[in-house]
């Protein structure tokens, strides 16, 4: 496992990829900041960790591009949390991402393994 | 894309919300962080400890999350700014077009403003000017019916009324100035010494009038302006209490006026002085020459005001019946008193400059719709790459708006120099209300005017743009003959919207010319050639006596008649065309007086022996005064024909004799002379009689002459014999009849809406001549094929030429038709300007037809003459 400073170069690099990541986490259902980093590491098995100050950015930001809508609940422990969810064009954006990423995730593999 | 905006635009307006919002999610983010660690057993204290440490840096989270909601905008629109200045500097030719018409559409219409607003919009510059209105006595029975007060009248008002807080007079006069040079006029307004606080003015420097200088023996005081405070004293506080020599009387200055004070909004005004009425002003309830200004009490309303004064009058009609029977009063609020006439002349302006201005846009917006075609590949290619259509509408719009916006500001120029230009072209002296003209000038409210303007032709050609851009597609790209027609129907529309306005400009602008014609056409009553006038003045201080004024005209007109090159020359009191004030009652001796409220009004006016021969007014019946008419000798009169028959009917009058009411004279009349109008071209001729100069003189006259000399030859020479007999008077307004006919109200109004909408229409007509040309030029280029097989199969290119000449023409016509429809309908708009004519009078329609129709065909004669020289083969090998 890479160490922590790594993990953080890592993370800027693929910092377009960490708005496909949340995108995604929200297509199951909506999820408030901490549940979307917390369900990031768990579906990741911990690989991903999301750093908290560049999630609530990309979240504004995608707030801000009208990909997910972001409304006050009470949770069940009965606390307000902020919960983000898709908008239609966000579940538009995710897919063409998601094919996108396929694409280009396999033309990386493509060549990885040509060499 | 919109709600985009609009989330962002939240987000900068609520942004105090969103970051309390930020901190509770950040809060909550690591209470559930602090929580979850907890559960895998670490303490509380440590567990939020690493929570907040994995978190990172605070701060910097918040600043990320900032760039990400607000800045985003302004990067965005700085973007689109920069792409737009970048596609203006590629194409300059476009820019410099665009910038031009509309510098020149708002420009004009930021000028108009700047009077308009000076004048009709804001309040007089005075304090509460809600509550002032402008007094008239009226004669309920007959026509002329507005007079000034007399000053009995006044002093009654004052006394009885119960709504009005003061009552201020005033009377225009004249002086000759001597002391600073050659002796020179200067206009003064005498004033009740009350008039500066019931306007709410202090003077700037030194003090107002006591009221006990508004005696005659008194008035021998004068507050001066301000600019005739820097003219003649520098500005220098000394001027308090130095003495002006004010037709030959001398007068004290005791205070300098604000510089912005105008005195009932006339720049001319010198001075102010107390009003120092004559006994017989004082004391003749008919001598009607007081104007008259009120101050309602606050809260009181005009109508409420009006029948108090009403019942004052009814009262002064019981207890003065002899000269008060008939006689009401008539409220005028004095912003409408002041510039009531020159509103509805500066309404046809404005709305001439208006159409201009819509002309303007459509203009523009049928060049974008042309860009268009030229940018059409490059917006779809890079729709199709990705950029959004909100995006490129974005874009659009920002270049729009620069050029607007460079416009904008082009236009503060062209306004400027507009204003400046109709004050040089123009003579200040031509109307009373041009000092109101020079008044506009370009303050805060006028750029917001302006920017407002600006701003609005920039959304509209944006709008335009983004329209077209919305219904665009890359297929319709791909597809030219779908695209082409949808546009080509957008840019006809806009076309023949443009020759409509152009025909509605040009018909106001024919009216005008035709209206201005039929006024100089206008037979005054003498013959206007080679007619000359000078003004003359003598100071009561002087020539106390009538016996001194007659002698020294009698001994004036031998001198300047004997002046080589004069054919003849003469003296009368007030010059036709100038003013038909002055009047007497009259009636016809033996017959019983008339009941008051009855009697026949005249203007009266005292002439020369040689007056009638040197102006060419034809003599009826019996003579024209002669050297003979003297003191001594028996009173004589002459009347003008519309007395005569007024008072005689049909029978001759030569012979009768007439009284003049108030001192109950008697004058035999000698002759009956023909009318002259005395007011202005477009006034009726009013009844006149004429004594004679040498029996009933005035000290102020006009000298006229029938002479071919030229006018500073002949002034100088007049001057001369005038400085011979007293070096202290001043011979001045020397000019031409002709120029003293231009200077009338109708005259000079008309012929300055005239200058003004005749520009506007111009400059509408060749924006709409561009227009068609725009629009025929594509359309020919696009009809090339079709051209092109139709003479291979053996078109003549004359059935070409109608082919293509017809579809112009169709536009045209409707263009002109609908034009003709709205100048029509707003003829009551122009109504107040116009004179013998109307927008719907045949010969205004024809000239504008014909000119619609030339303008047309040169539109349409560059593109039809390359449709007709089409090859054939070059069209049909190309594509």
């Amino acid at each position: 496992m890479p160490d922590k400073t790594a993990r953080r170069e890592q993370a800027a690099l693929l910092q377009g990829m960490l708005d496909l990541l949340i995108l995604r986490t929200l297509d199951v259902g909506s999820l408030h900041g901490w549940g979307i980093s917390k369900s990031i590491r768990q579906m990741s098995h911990d690989v991903l960790t999301v750093n908290q100050g560049s999630l609530y950015p990309a979240l504004y930001r995608l707030e801000a591009a009208g990909l997910i809508e972001g409304k006050w609940k009470t949770t069940p422990e009965g606390r307000d949390a902020k919960c983000y969810s898709l908008t239609r064009t966000g579940r538009k954006h995710l897919k063409d991402e998601n094919d996108y990423w396929l694409l280009f995730s396999r033309a990386v593999n493509d060549v990885l393994k040509g060499t | 894309m919109i709600g985009k905006i609009l989330r962002q635009l939240r987000y900068m307006f609520k942004r105090r919300r969103s970051e309390r919002d930020l901190e509770r999610e950040i809060q909550f983010h690591i209470d559930m962080e602090t929580q979850d660690r907890m559960d895998v057993g670490m303490s509380e204290q440590e567990a939020r400890r690493t929570a907040l440490a994995d978190f990172g840096s605070m701060p910097q989270c918040h600043e990320t999350v900032r760039e990400a909601w607000g800045m985003r905008l302004w990067t965005d629109l700085r973007r689109d700014f920069q792409y737009a200045f970048r596609m203006i500097r590629r194409k300059p030719g476009f820019a410099v077009l665009t910038v031009l018409t509309l510098a020149v559409g708002i420009g004009a219409n930021t000028a108009v403003f700047s009077v308009f607003d000076r004048t009709v919009l804001r309040p007089l510059p005075y304090s509460e000017p809600e509550r002032l209105v402008h007094l008239w006595e009226i004669r309920t029975n007959q026509e002329f019916g507005q007079m000034e007060a007399s000053y009995p009248d006044f002093v009654d008002w004052k006394k009885r009324n119960h709504t009005f807080e003061d009552f201020a007079g005033y009377d225009g006069t004249n002086f000759t100035l001597t002391g600073f040079g050659a002796p020179v006029r200067i206009s003064a307004v005498r004033v009740t010494t009350n008039m500066l606080s019931i306007l709410g003015v202090q003077p700037q420097l030194g003090r107002d009038f006591s009221a006990d200088e508004e005696a005659l023996d008194k008035s021998r005081v004068a507050i001066v302006t301000y600019a005739f405070w820097q003219r003649h004293f520098g500005g220098r506080a000394d001027a308090i209490g130095q003495t002006l020599r004010l037709g030959g009387v001398p007068h004290t200055i005791v205070g300098v006026l604000p510089p912005d004070f105008q005195f009932l909004l006339d720049g001319a005004t010198d001075m102010l002085v107390p009003l120092g009425p004559t006994p017989d002003q004082l004391e003749r309830r008919s001598l009607h020459w007081l104007r008259a200004i009120g101050r309602f009490r606050p809260g009181v309303k005009a109508a409420e005001g009006e029948a108090d004064l009403r019942g004052v009058a009814q009262q002064l009609e019981v207890e003065y019946a002899q000269t008060n029977k008939g006689t009401s009063i008539r409220l005028v609020p004095l912003h409408e008193q002041i510039v009531g006439n020159m509103k509805s002349m500066l309404l046809v302006v404005f709305g001439a400059a208006a159409c201009m201005l819509c002309l303007a846009f459509l203009n523009l917006a049928n060049l974008v719709v042309a860009q268009f075609t030229v940018r059409e590949r490059e917006m779809a290619i890079r729709n199709a790459l990705g950029a959004g259509t909100m995006r490129l509408g974005r874009q659009l719009m920002a270049e729009c708006l620069v050029m607007a916006a460079i416009g904008g500001i082009v236009s503060i120029a062209v306004a400027h120099w507009t204003l400046r230009i109709v004050l040089a072209v123009i003579p200040r002296t031509l109307i009373n209300g041009l000092s109101a003209i020079a008044a506009g000038n370009i303050d805060g409210r006028v750029l917001a005017f302006n920017a407002a303007l600006a701003l609005l032709g920039g959304l509209f050609v944006g709008g335009v743009a983004i329209l077209r851009l919305s219904r665009m597609s890359l297929k319709d790209v791909m597809n030219a003959g779908a695209r082409s027609s949808a546009q080509q129907r957008l840019r006809a529309a806009f076309t023949v919207v443009e020759v409509a306005l152009a025909a509605t400009l040009l018909v106001c602008a024919v009216v005008m010319v035709q209206s201005v014609q039929r006024l100089m056409k206008v037979n005054p009553g003498f013959t206007a050639s080679r007619l000359t006038s000078m003004h003359l003045s003598l100071p009561a201080t002087q020539y106390p006596k009538g016996q001194d004024v007659s002698s020294f005209y009698k001994e004036l007109q031998r001198r300047i008649s004997e002046i080589p090159g004069v054919e003849r020359a003469a003296v009368i009191d007030e010059l036709p065309l100038t003013t038909d004030g002055g009047t007497v009652d009259v009636f016809v001796y033996g017959q019983m007086q008339p009941r008051p409220g009855e009697e026949h009004e005249s203007v009266a006016r005292s002439a020369s022996p040689d007056y009638f021969e040197t102006m060419g007014i034809p003599v009826v019946r019996g003579r024209t005064f002669t050297a003979s008419d003297t003191s001594g000798a028996k009173r004589v009169v002459l009347l003008n024909e519309t007395l005569a028959r007024t008072l005689f009917g049909r029978t001759d009058p030569v012979g009768q004799r007439v009284v003049i009411a108030f001192n109950k004279s008697e004058w035999e009349i000698v002759g009956v002379v023909g009318d002259v109008r005395l007011a202005d071209l477009d006034r009726e001729v009013r009844p006149t009689l004429y004594t004679s100069g040498l029996q009933d003189p005035s000290r102020s006259s006009t000298l006229v002459f029938r002479t071919a000399a030229d006018l500073d030859y002949l002034t100088s020479a007049v001057r001369a014999e005038v400085q011979r007999m007293d070096p202290e008077l001043p011979v001045y307004a020397a000019r031409s009849i002709e120029d003293t006919i231009g200077m009338t109200a109708g005259v000079a109004t008309r012929k300055l809406v005239l200058y003004l909408v005749g520009a506007f229409s111009s400059i509408g007509a060749l924006m709409a001549g561009i227009g068609l040309y725009g629009l025929m030029s594509s359309l020919v280029a696009q009809r090339s094929k079709e051209i092109g097989i139709r003479m291979a199969l053996g078109a003549e290119r004359g059935n070409v030429r109608r082919l293509i000449l017809r579809q112009a023409m169709a536009m045209t016509w409707a263009g002109l038709f609908a034009g003709i429809v709205i100048a029509i309908a707003s003829g009551r708009f122009i109504q107040s300007v116009v004179f013998g004519v109307t927008p719907s009078t045949p010969s205004v329609l024809l000239t504008v037809g014909v000119i619609v129709s030339a303008i047309a065909y040169v539109a349409c004669y560059v593109p039809v003459r390359r449709a007709t020289r089409t090859d054939p083969i070059v069209v049909l090998r190309h594509d």
